[in-house]
């Protein structure tokens, strides 16, 4: 679909009802589940939603409520969060590694009512600082496993018995959750996203349905989606990456999320799925090749030969392809060579072949990983971007992959560098409230840099180290209308280098 | 009512008795560990269970049949599954490969229903992969599904072991050593499901085990075996408290 801008108009859960108006029978969750993958169609997964909802609206939740979620990606996750939504609460989501002292300070600091967990591991974190969180209503649990102790307890619920309430008050009143659906705006806040708190506590950035929405049809107008396309789905739902493609990018385009057996078999349950594109932290992509490199050395001498021949090629190859240049004729046909008869089925072993695009982000990954991934035939590509603008405001395109970039902004991304040198961005999906304070606030509605906040100096340096230089292409006067540190859409990229641009010259950090 | 009675059990192998006049009960739904000093006869008392020795004497009562001259599979098709010590695992073949053969008592179709391998014949061996994987979930094996048991951990080994003996459906587990070989992780691991095994599928364990705080934590009830004989039992407080079991295990003062 070209134009889908009609969509910003949608609340999340408003989106989801006009997904299934459009295609209720086409799959829109998977879930592996003693190892068979159990579809959910668009219609089941908003009535799903529709039964959480109300379920949680009969445990006393209304607009402005938070939900927390400390969970493994599963799709009742989903369900609580979107169903939430629709009754106007917000969801927020708390990594699964988080200790209980620190689960109490955020379950305190965003004011939550209702705790989800997948399984007791998660309930007896929560349960464990009962005490400091009496503003904790229910915690509802998806694995009755080991939960047969805490039953005799009403503080807990097992979400079948949620869905059943939810069911209850739909029957008492049909048409009231439909009439909630349709109260939801555009920019109302729907989560709470934590920052990753490197530069203190984490803060809860207030996104709002917008927010997401607007970043899933940006980044298809990039990169096309189609509606048969399959994702999986492995990353943390805390981070913002995870939620920028479960609630913006598969409600704008229609993709189908496919959830995992368990955290351990993501990567064989991504085998069988054979995922249209990707998105990962540098240590996965690190990972997969690890593992090529291993099964090669492992293999007989002709295979190993092979390999290496044409993996030289393949990254002579990739050389051009990714800067968009014409190979010679003899190259382009060994290249094409190599893929037939090494990387097409080596590719296939991993379940890649029909991966179209493959994005890194979170941090910086070598550039010899790309230049392999390029070779392999794996269109990797770096995106930039922090959790106040939705995950992603920069992004590689096709045919101009430059390791040491992180490519250009997304459509309707403006971007700006600071006299210090941070990088500012500015986008409609930049949210820069933060939950309980405003004193953070950027001026102009400009999101900066993982190191913004007053705090330049403090334990950021890591990163900062990584800084990137960039100018603006062509006559920067002209076409900025004399303001010379200012770019927009397409025109800014990064390159390499010292900083040593002069008036033109902006920098950023990785 | 117990479920499992052993009445005047002695076992001899010519002049050796293995067993000797030994009585236990096991109730439902409990934990029951065999506890005391290496050639106590443990291993001797779960072989007289599950039929792999006739106890010279006595008899073993199971739901009001004895059991003392069943063969093993007779045990098994009564309910009583073990988990071997020594690993009794075929290590060529995967980890569900390994759990559907488990249940080979459950194919009832016959060879004729098989061949052509539509109605009853599918539709049996799809209950029984459900209930395999039920048990894989069970087990938190899902990542080593695919995998030879050969290529496996020790670790993970055990827990097919009883994943095993699981897939049965038992009433009454023994468990031989089940944490034997173990790191610490890996043992803290083990008391979670053999606790879990317990309580979610409300199922018998009978344990033999070496490790004493293992065997305090979660056992119900603890026999303790001295050369054939027991001489203690209780709760685990009672059988710590026992002098001859102090005796048993510290020496005489």
């Amino acid at each position: 679909m070209s134009n889908n801008e009609h969509l910003l108009n949608f609340s999340i859960p408003q989106l989801l009802r006009w997904r299934v108006a459009e295609s209720p029978k086409r799959t829109a969750l998977r879930e592996k589940d003693y190892g068979i993958w159990n579809a959910y169609t668009w219609e089941e997964y908003y009535t799903y939603v529709r039964k959480t909802g109300m379920g949680l609206r009969a445990l006393g939740l209304g607009k402005g409520d938070t939900i927390a979620i400390i969970a493994d990606n599963i799709p009742e996750l989903l369900f609580v969060a979107i169903g939430g939504h629709a009754i106007g609460a917000i969801s927020a989501g708390i990594y699964q590694t988080t200790m209980p002292a620190e689960i109490a300070q955020i379950i305190q600091y965003l004011k939550i009512s209702v705790v989800f967990c997948d399984n007791q591991e998660q309930v007896d974190k929560v349960l464990e600082v009962r005490d400091q969180i009496p503003h904790v209503k229910k915690v509802i649990f998806e694995d009755d496993r080991g939960m047969r102790d805490y039953m005799s307890d009403d503080w807990f619920i097992n979400i079948r018995d949620l869905f059943e309430m939810g069911d209850a008050a739909h029957a008492k009143d049909p048409d009231l959750f439909e009439s909630l659906v349709d109260q939801g705006k555009p920019d109302d806040v729907c989560h709470l996203c934590l920052t990753s708190g490197t530069t203190g506590l984490p803060k809860g950035t207030m996104m709002t349905h917008k927010n997401y929405i607007n970043m899933g049809v940006r980044i298809t107008q990039v990169d096309t989606l189609e509606e048969t396309d399959e994702y999986v789905s492995f990353l943390p739902f805390a981070w913002i990456g995870e939620q920028m493609n479960s609630f913006g990018v598969a409600m704008a385009t229609g993709i189908t999320i496919n959830f995992p057996e368990s955290v351990e078999t993501a990567m064989s349950d991504l085998k069988e799925i054979g995922p249209h594109f990707m998105f990962g932290a540098p240590r996965i992509y690190e990972g997969i090749r690890s593992e090529i490199w291993l099964k090669i050395d492992q293999s007989y001498w002709f295979n190993k030969l092979m390999y290496n021949y044409f993996i030289r090629i393949g990254i002579t190859a990739a050389g051009y392809r990714m800067t968009g240049k014409s190979m010679p004729a003899m190259l382009r046909f060994k290249a094409w060579l190599g893929k037939q008869i090494i990387f097409r089925p080596l590719v296939n072993q991993l379940g890649l072949l029909r991966l179209r695009r493959a994005y890194t982000g979170g941090a910086a990954l070598g550039p010899e990983l790309f230049t392999f991934y390029q070779a392999i035939g794996v269109n990797l590509k770096q995106i930039y971007g922090q959790t106040e603008i939705t995950g992603i405001a920069y992004m590689h395109r096709d045919g101009d992959i430059r390791p040491e970039t992180v490519g250009k902004p997304l459509p309707g991304t403006e971007c700006k560098i600071a006299d210090d040198g941070e990088i500012l961005s500015r986008s409609p999906q930049v949210q820069s409230l933060y939950q309980g304070s405003r004193d953070f606030r950027q001026p102009k509605g400009f999101c900066g840099g993982p190191d913004q906040h007053r705090s330049h100096c403090d334990g950021k340096m890591g990163r900062r180290q990584r800084i990137v230089l960039f100018h603006l292409h062509g006559s920067v006067q002209e076409k900025r209308g004399g303001r010379p540190d200012y770019g927009t859409g397409d025109r800014c990229q990064f390159q390499s280098g010292k900083r040593t641009f002069q008036n033109q010259a902006v920098c950023a950090a990785l | 009512m117990a479920h499992l009675r052993v009445s005047d059990v002695t076992l001899s192998f010519g002049g050796l008795k293995a067993l000797s006049h030994v009585d236990m009960a096991i109730e439902p739904g409990l934990i029951t560990s065999i506890i005391g000093p290496n050639g106590a006869g443990k291993t001797s008392m779960l072989n007289c269970i599950s039929g792999f020795y006739h106890p010279t004497k006595g008899e073993i009562l199971y739901k009001d049949k004895d059991l003392s001259h069943a063969s093993p599979h007779q045990v098994s098709t009564m309910g009583i599954a073990r988990a071997f010590q020594n690993l009794e695992l075929f290590s060529g073949l995967s980890v569900l490969d390994n759990l559907l053969l488990a249940r080979h008592q459950n194919l009832t179709y016959s060879f004729l229903q098989a061949a052509i391998f539509v109605g009853k014949a599918s539709r049996i061996e799809a209950e029984n992969r459900a209930a395999v994987e039920d048990v894989i979930d069970f087990m938190e094996l899902e990542p080593v599904r695919k995998h030879t048991v050969g290529s496996l951990s020790y670790g993970f080994q055990k827990k097919v072991e009883v994943a095993r003996a699981l897939t049965m459906d038992p009433e009454i587990l023994l468990l031989d050593e089940p944490m034997a070989g173990m790191n610490i992780q890996e043992k803290e691991d083990i008391v979670r499901f053999v606790m879990d095994i317990q309580k979610e599928r409300n199922i018998t364990v009978v344990l033999v085990e070496h490790d004493l705080g293992v065997v305090m934590d979660i056992s119900d009830r603890i026999y303790v075996l001295d050369f054939g004989e027991v001489i203690g039992s209780g709760t685990p407080e009672e059988v710590a408290n026992n002098p001859k079991v102090i005796e048993a295990y510290i020496g005489e003062e």
